[in-house]
């Protein structure tokens, strides 16, 4: 039925304005479910029919689908469990030179301390300086500064030493979905490989 | 296979980095480092680090040491295989081999999250803000006000205030005049018969008067003028003519 076609469709145009009214003035990705229940306070009560999760990734689609291919300089990005609007890469040298301030990217012990943390959470601070080589002491207050690695727990041995992990800040300041979506680790080797012993 | 080179001083992040700089540079085999060459080489930037007055991270010379007894041992003759140990002994340079490997996988590891810091960088998100105007009907809803807000409207009220200007007469007081108060007021008390301390100052008095007619008191009682009785710790002093008392008791 005609009718039952474009109530659908203009219910999911009006949704996928709504969601894209709330990444607009939203300071931090909007998780689905966080953008059901808004959408549900206002909407639900009106039609009635109340709005699923799938109707909202639905909506997500369409406006991530009129983002690629429409003129804009506007991007849907789906990122730390959730999605926000950013601008196009592309458009970062324009963008660029509304701030005079630049945050400087992190450093190499930053990275080194960060990739270890990232890969082997939860884990020591000890640990972390066994396979770096060096104390790591500074390169993880910085990293806590910056809320890209916090305390997750205590690790059950001798003088309960603090394990560290990767917080939400991690994944989107690298605009990852969620910690699966991290790059797969270089062929970790076998350290027993190539030392008298020969392989079976 | 001795070499002369040049030392480009590049910073490291610590020995296993400059290791691994040393080996990556020359194409050696992991598997299979030349000892003695790397030692010399290591060696050889740190004493270049020195003679620029770089400090040297403590973690840089232990790695030295290490190198050089790993040498040693290469450099002695390989026990016999035992029983136990088929496979000829351990290489010495297995331990070092180990980490080298495990850091490397991270060191790859961090250029990568390198990359994509360097294309998430190319995003600009907004941040979050409210109109400035919200429309409200006055009622506030729990969690509508955060402590923030407050202390902002708080500020606000204080930079709107008004200064306040008013004299306050400064209380011409001295422990003198209220010694001979005090001695006034309890030279007409029967034997026995005592005034209380916190009839000595006014009701509103200040922190200041207070503290005068206290002095007051301790001068009187050295001076053998008044005697004092206090039930209890806080509880009020009980104040007595010493002349009646004396005339009572002799």
């Amino acid at each position: 039925m005609a009718y039952g076609f474009e109530a659908r469709s203009l219910r999911r145009d009006e949704l996928a304005a709504a969601i894209e009214a709330l990444l607009f003035a939203s300071d931090s990705p909007l998780t689905v479910d966080r953008m059901r229940e808004i959408l549900n306070e206002v909407m639900g009560a009106q039609n009635g029919s109340a709005v699923s999760d799938e109707d909202v990734v639905a909506a997500l689609d369409l406006l991530r689908r009129r983002h690629e291919e429409s003129v804009s300089g506007i991007d849907l990005q789906e990122v730390a469990g959730g999605y926000q609007l950013t601008t196009k890469p592309r458009y970062a040298a324009y963008v660029g030179r509304l701030f005079k301030t630049k945050t400087p990217g992190l450093s190499q012990a930053a990275l080194e301390t960060l990739a270890i943390v990232a890969y082997r959470q939860p884990i020591t601070r000890a640990e972390i300086d066994m396979l770096r080589g060096v104390n790591s002491e500074r390169a993880v207050a910085t990293l806590i500064e910056r809320d890209l690695i916090r305390e997750v727990g205590r690790k059950q041995v001798a003088g309960r030493p603090i394990l560290y992990g990767t917080t939400r800040e991690f994944l989107r300041y690298f605009g990852l979905k969620d910690i699966n979506d991290l790059p797969p680790l270089p062929e970790d080797t076998p350290s027993e490989l190539g030392f008298g012993a020969t392989r079976e | 296979m001795k070499a002369s080179y040049p030392v480009k001083i590049e910073i490291f992040e610590g020995p296993l980095d400059l290791l691994l700089h040393l080996i990556t540079k020359q194409e050696i085999d992991i598997y299979d480092i030349p000892i003695a060459l790397i030692t010399e080489q290591y060696v050889g930037y740190l004493r270049a680090m020195e003679e620029l007055d770089l400090e040297v991270a403590s973690e840089f010379v232990v790695m030295a040491a290490t190198l050089m007894e790993i040498k040693a041992r290469m450099l002695l003759p390989r026990p016999r295989p035992s029983v136990e140990d088929a496979e000829g002994g351990e290489d010495p340079r297995k331990e070092i081999v180990d980490m080298l490997l495990k850091y490397r996988v991270f060191k790859e590891a961090a250029l990568r999250l390198k990359e994509l810091e360097g294309e998430q960088c190319r995003r600009y998100t907004r941040p979050g803000m409210a109109p400035t105007a919200v429309q409200s009907d006055g009622q506030l809803e729990m969690g509508e006000v955060r402590l923030v807000d407050l202390v902002e409207r708080w500020k606000d009220l204080l930079l709107r205030r008004k200064p306040v200007t008013e004299n306050i007469p400064r209380e011409n007081m001295s422990v003198g005049r209220k010694m001979r108060e005090i001695l006034r007021k309890i030279s007409g008390l029967a034997a026995g018969v005592a005034i209380m301390f916190s009839t000595l100052v006014r009701a509103a008095a200040g922190r200041r008067e207070i503290v005068v007619a206290f002095l007051a008191l301790l001068e009187l009682v050295r001076r053998g003028k008044v005697h004092v009785k206090q039930a209890g710790p806080f509880l009020d002093i009980e104040v007595y003519n010493s002349a009646r008392m004396k005339g009572r008791e002799a």
